[in-house]
């Protein structure tokens, strides 16, 4: 009787340890997650980056982001650990800039973007640069300066990629 | 800071743009989820 015992006692804490490891695995398994929010003057293509990576589209017509757009994609490191991504598109328009800081906040990476055929919204990217370094923890949030359209003819480039460069240490 | 260029139009640069901010973001254990 008592070894019967014994064993059903046995018999449970297998169980309990089979649940336990099996949540632990649940838990390995979830994907690490982070927050992208996508900055810039409007009509430099933020939409179409977030519409690329995610959905693999490119539709070339304009349409005006209203407020902010959100898209998600999962991405696997080297490493083999997968990141899911929560991409935050914003509106580029003027009007819009009062609420941009509602969607940098916690996020954990922004996209400055600027159009290398266009010199007024590179020097928009100032703005951006100013903005999250002076409102967000730069400690805990990767910059990343974006020349989009770079596939334009070279008398339709503007800004030079040198000028870019040499504009991510200011 | 990182730097790309980038045309969403013919596909060029997007993955190494998201792939270098996701590797960075890993780095700094800056996750939803580190941030915690």
């Amino acid at each position: 009787m008592g070894l019967c015992g014994s064993k059903t006692q046995n018999a449970n804490k297998n169980e309990d340890i089979k649940i336990r490891n099996n949540i632990t695995e649940k838990d390995n398994n979830k994907p690490l997650e982070a927050k992208i929010v996508l900055l810039g003057d409007q009509n430099v293509g933020k939409s179409s980056i977030a519409q690329r990576f995610c959905k693999n589209v490119f539709t070339g017509q304009y349409v005006v982001t209203i407020g902010g757009a959100y898209l998600q994609q999962k991405i696997v490191l080297n490493n083999g650990v997968t990141l899911k991504l929560h991409i935050w598109d914003t509106g580029g328009q003027e009007r819009f800039r009062s609420m941009a800081n509602l969607y940098y906040r916690d996020a954990s990476a922004a996209i400055i973007t600027y159009d290398i055929g266009s010199d007024k919204t590179f020097e928009g990217v100032n703005y951006w640069v100013d903005e999250l370094r002076s409102k967000a923890d730069k400690d805990a949030i990767v910059l990343a300066l974006v020349g989009n359209k770079c596939d334009k003819d070279s008398k339709e480039r503007m800004v030079q990629t040198s000028t870019a460069k040499s504009n991510i240490f200011i | 800071m990182i730097f790309q260029e980038t045309s969403a139009k013919n596909d060029i640069g997007i993955k190494e743009l998201f792939n270098a901010i996701a590797k960075r973001i890993y780095e700094l254990n800056i996750t939803i989820d580190g941030k915690k």
